[in-house]
């Protein structure tokens, strides 16, 4: 008895340890790594490269400025119209609202751009084929709208969320008292979305300087800074070049990282309800507007799936565009192995995600241990900063002994599970919180250790976080590109990378088909899971 | 009558939560919707206030038929359960807020509003966000809210549920006092029948949906018209035997009264209740003030009971 008492202590002290040190190893020593090559050269402190950026590229700086702060304003004011259109809407139009932001958000994040090129671009159904117009369409503009339907969904879900947070009497009252719906949303439901306004425009505004892809396929001579990190990287292998960029681009991740955490501890205070129907009536000027901005949302998302849909079910014959599955064929060649590789990892790093976010819930919510608010802090941070900065770190911080993971799958399983843990230990945490310290103390009571709680209340009672857990960091990985771009060896390329590489060289047909075979395996994925916590829920009660 | 209900009908995915409901309020009144959750009592506030549509039926206020009247234009206000204040906005805010839909400038609306503060004695509080407040606070905040339009009609719901029991107390003679000095006419949902009982000028009892009696808060308790009545209001002994029943009060101890044993006795303070056995073995329950002379377990006694005929009521 005595021995499976000891035995269990020392599981405990594993896990811990295990915890402490994957996220200290893992996530913090890259981001040392990546300021390391950036600010020392030969072990020396030297910000040379850093000044030379500083001064030569200020331009690039000012593309990524205009781009972000352009996407950031069009992704915010279209996500908070979405949100409060939402929130008019009856059942029906809210899933349809729902469905869109699902599919979105299992889309690689250049499936717009995609669009975007099957339809504006040079041989552009709508420029080329409607308008006999040979366009140069690439640019700013193009990066800034694309982007910024790219953020939109995102942005909107966290706008839905905080919106089922609000008490549905709060909006009862405003009305009682004789405000029609447009003053409801200016005076009750504006001023308090004013946090996730503030939340969703920063955030945006990270990723907008973080996203390489969008200017990579559209920007045409348009650089951005992120664009300049991964060529010096890709083109001329110039890693202190990109550190360095990197570097510029953490400092506003960093600014918005200590907002975000901020805010996050505010916002999680009230609970979740189902949004109530009929809350507002439907008219006044402000409905109008944001009606009229969401339908725009709506068609530009139909046209981009669509469009997607229809080049990869169609080629091109002197000029004229006939059904074929020629593409399924071609594609064959592209992804022989990849796409069971992406499952593999996406499987992987959604397993392991979701049970260290359970365990990071765990113990620092429950157990309160030491230092867990700082390994918490640093788990977070994968969330706001470049992914091509925590690739490059990984590069960096594994290339020599011990490690010697260059090139290898390790490598690039590791820094998928670590960028999604901030998706898994949010929820984690979540999690740990709905358990009361009554039946925590209970266990304790009658005779069982930490490991004991664990093991039989905590990870049972978390089942349904562990799956949501899941899904996301599954969905996550499988649309991921900009953490790994760097890391993977030709040999091994995941589907988004072959995408990517694909749509580079031109091959638009076969990209849309590979975004295709992308989002069916992560629907299948999500809608497979959510039955399972479906038909849980039901057994349950 | 002021408000005027008639044939209230509202389904839930054709379940019928308020059926066929009629009644009426005088101006002044103050009218309880008393009884057990899911009787519909929110759902008949609700349709009130313009909240929910009513599948049937008809509201006229003050002679006008408000039925299809949305809630932002009904001369009606609400105090929720949960008080629905704005928490983004100061005590002085939340109170004016229904004052600019009227047309009332800033200025004079801040003085109605200080005023009106005044009377449910939250003066100096103007500034304060509503979370910095205590629930009963928060409650005289909402309930100025409301008042401050001037409404013909105010509804409450279940005002007091979220207060702890001598708060609850204080504020229900408030609400009470409110109410009369500005005569306004008002509904109160509750499911605490001692709550209605005290601030009620007159009681709808309802069950599953349907209006089960409508009469003063003496006469409910007295003159129960069925079953359910007299089961949901007080307690009560039954002798099925004999089809009949009686209220607690209605037995008393008296040594001309039947001999009974003593089955069991709890202490609660000001009163003492006993179980006593009868000849003909049922069990009855009586209360008497804690005074002197209290009777043991298995002591003899000598109790007079009054019983009334169970075939009157209705069900």
């Amino acid at each position: 008895m005595k021995n499976i008492k000891y035995i269990k202590k020392i599981l405990d002290k594993l896990l811990i340890s295990i915890i402490y040190i994957s996220i200290l190893v893992f996530i913090l020593y890259p981001i040392l790594c990546v300021f390391y090559q950036a600010m020392f050269i030969d072990g020396s402190f030297n910000v040379n490269v850093l000044n030379d950026f500083l001064i030569n590229d200020i331009k690039l700086l000012g593309n990524s400025l205009k781009v972000a702060i352009l996407s950031t304003i069009i992704s915010t004011i279209v996500a908070i119209s979405v949100g409060i259109f939402y929130l008019v809407s009856n059942k029906r139009t809210r899933k349809i609202i729902n469905l869109i932001m699902m599919l979105t958000m299992i889309s690689p994040p250049f499936v717009t751009s995609l669009s975007y090129i099957n339809l504006f671009g040079r041989r552009g159904f709508i420029t080329h084929d409607i308008f006999g117009l040979t366009l140069n369409t690439y640019g700013m503009w193009g990066i800034v709208l694309m982007q910024s339907l790219g953020f939109i969904s995102l942005n909107c879900l966290v706008v839905t969320g905080s919106l089922s947070r609000i008490n549905s009497k709060i909006i009862y009252s405003a009305r009682d008292l004789g405000a029609d719906t447009t003053s409801v949303i200016k005076d009750i439901v504006i001023p308090l979305l004013r946090p996730t306004m503030l939340i969703i425009a920063l955030l945006t505004f990270v990723r907008s300087l973080a996203d390489f892809t969008t200017p990579a396929i559209i920007g045409g001579n348009f650089n951005t800074m992120a664009t300049e990190a991964y060529l010096s990287m890709v083109a001329y292998g110039d890693i202190t070049r990109a550190s360095v960029i990197n570097v510029v681009l953490f400092i506003p991740a960093l600014f918005v990282f200590i907002i975000y955490r901020k805010n996050i501890q505010n916002t999680n205070m009230n609970e979740a309800n189902e949004l109530e129907e009929d809350i507002l009536s439907k008219n006044g000027i402000l409905y109008q507007i944001v009606k009229y901005i969401s339908l725009i949302f709506i068609f530009f998302i139909i046209i981009q799936y669509s469009s997607i849909f229809i080049s990869a079910f169609t080629k091109k014959r002197m000029g004229i565009s006939y059904f074929t599955l020629k593409n399924f064929i071609e594609t064959k060649a592209y992804i022989s192995k990849t796409f069971m590789r992406s499952i593999v990892y996406s499987l992987i790093s959604g397993i392991c995600g979701a049970l260290l976010g359970i365990l990071i819930g765990y113990y620092l919510e429950i157990r309160k241990l030491r230092f867990m608010d700082f390994i918490d802090l640093v788990a977070t941070m994968p969330y706001v900063i470049p992914g091509s900065f925590f690739g490059i770190g990984y590069i960096l911080a594994f290339k020599g002994a011990p490690f010697f993971l260059t090139g290898t799958a390790t490598i690039v399983v590791l820094n998928v599970l670590f960028k999604q843990l901030p998706f898994s230990s949010k929820i984690g945490i979540e999690a740990a919180n709905q358990i009361s310290y009554e039946t925590i103390n209970s266990v304790k009571d009658l005779g069982g250790t930490d490991f004991d709680v664990l093991k039989d209340v905590v990870l049972p009672m978390s089942k349904n976080n562990l799956f949501i857990s899941f899904a996301n960091s599954f969905t996550a990985t499988m649309t991921t590109v900009g953490s790994i771009i760097f890391l993977v060896y030709p040999g091994q390329k995941v589907a988004t990378l072959v995408m990517f590489d694909v749509i580079q060289s031109g091959k638009y047909n076969v990209g849309s088909v590979i975004a295709i075979l992308i989002i069916l395996i992560t629907m299948t994925v999500n809608i497979l899971f959510y039955k399972v916590l479906i038909r849980r829920e039901v057994n349950v009660s | 009558m002021f408000l005027e209900i008639s044939n209230l009908t509202k389904k839930y995915n054709n379940k019928t939560v308020v059926s066929n409901v009629s009644f009426g309020v005088e101006e002044g009144e103050l009218l309880t919707i008393l009884g057990p959750s899911g009787c519909g009592k929110t759902t008949i506030l609700k349709a009130l206030g313009g909240f929910v549509k009513s599948d049937d039926g008809k509201v006229i206020l003050d002679g006008i038929d408000i039925t299809d009247f949305p809630a932002e234009e009904r001369p009606v206000s609400t105090v929720f359960q949960s008080y629905g204040l704005f928490p983004h906005m100061s005590v002085i805010d939340n109170v004016i807020y229904g004052l600019k839909f009227i047309g009332i400038k800033r200025k004079e609306a801040e003085k109605i509003g200080i005023e009106m503060l005044k009377k449910v004695h939250l003066q100096g509080e103007e500034n304060k966000r509503p979370s910095q407040l205590s629930g009963g606070q928060q409650q005289r905040v909402a309930v100025a809210r409301g008042l401050v339009t001037r409404p013909k009609l105010l509804l409450l719901d279940e005002p007091l549920s979220n207060l702890d029991a001598k708060l609850r107390l204080e504020l229900r003679s408030e609400i009470k006092a409110i109410q009369r000095e500005f005569n306004i006419t008002t509904i109160f949902v509750t499911h605490d029948q001692e709550e209605a009982f005290s601030i009620a000028d007159k009681i709808m009892l309802m069950n599953k949906g349907e209006l089960i009696q409508f009469s003063r808060p003496r006469e409910l308790y007295e003159n129960p018209t069925t079953k359910f009545s007299l089961d949901f209001i007080g307690s009560v002994n039954y002798d099925e035997k004999n089809s009949r029943f009686s209220r607690l009060e209605d037995v008393y101890f008296d040594d001309k009264g039947e001999e009974m044993e003593v089955l069991d006795y709890s202490f609660k303070g000001q009163i003492i209740e006993y179980t006593l056995l009868t000849s003909d073995g049922t069990t009855i329950r009586t209360v008497s003030l804690n005074r002197k002379g209290e009777f043991a377990v298995g002591e003899k006694v000598n109790a007079i009971v009054n019983w009334s005929p169970l075939d009157k009521l209705d069900k």
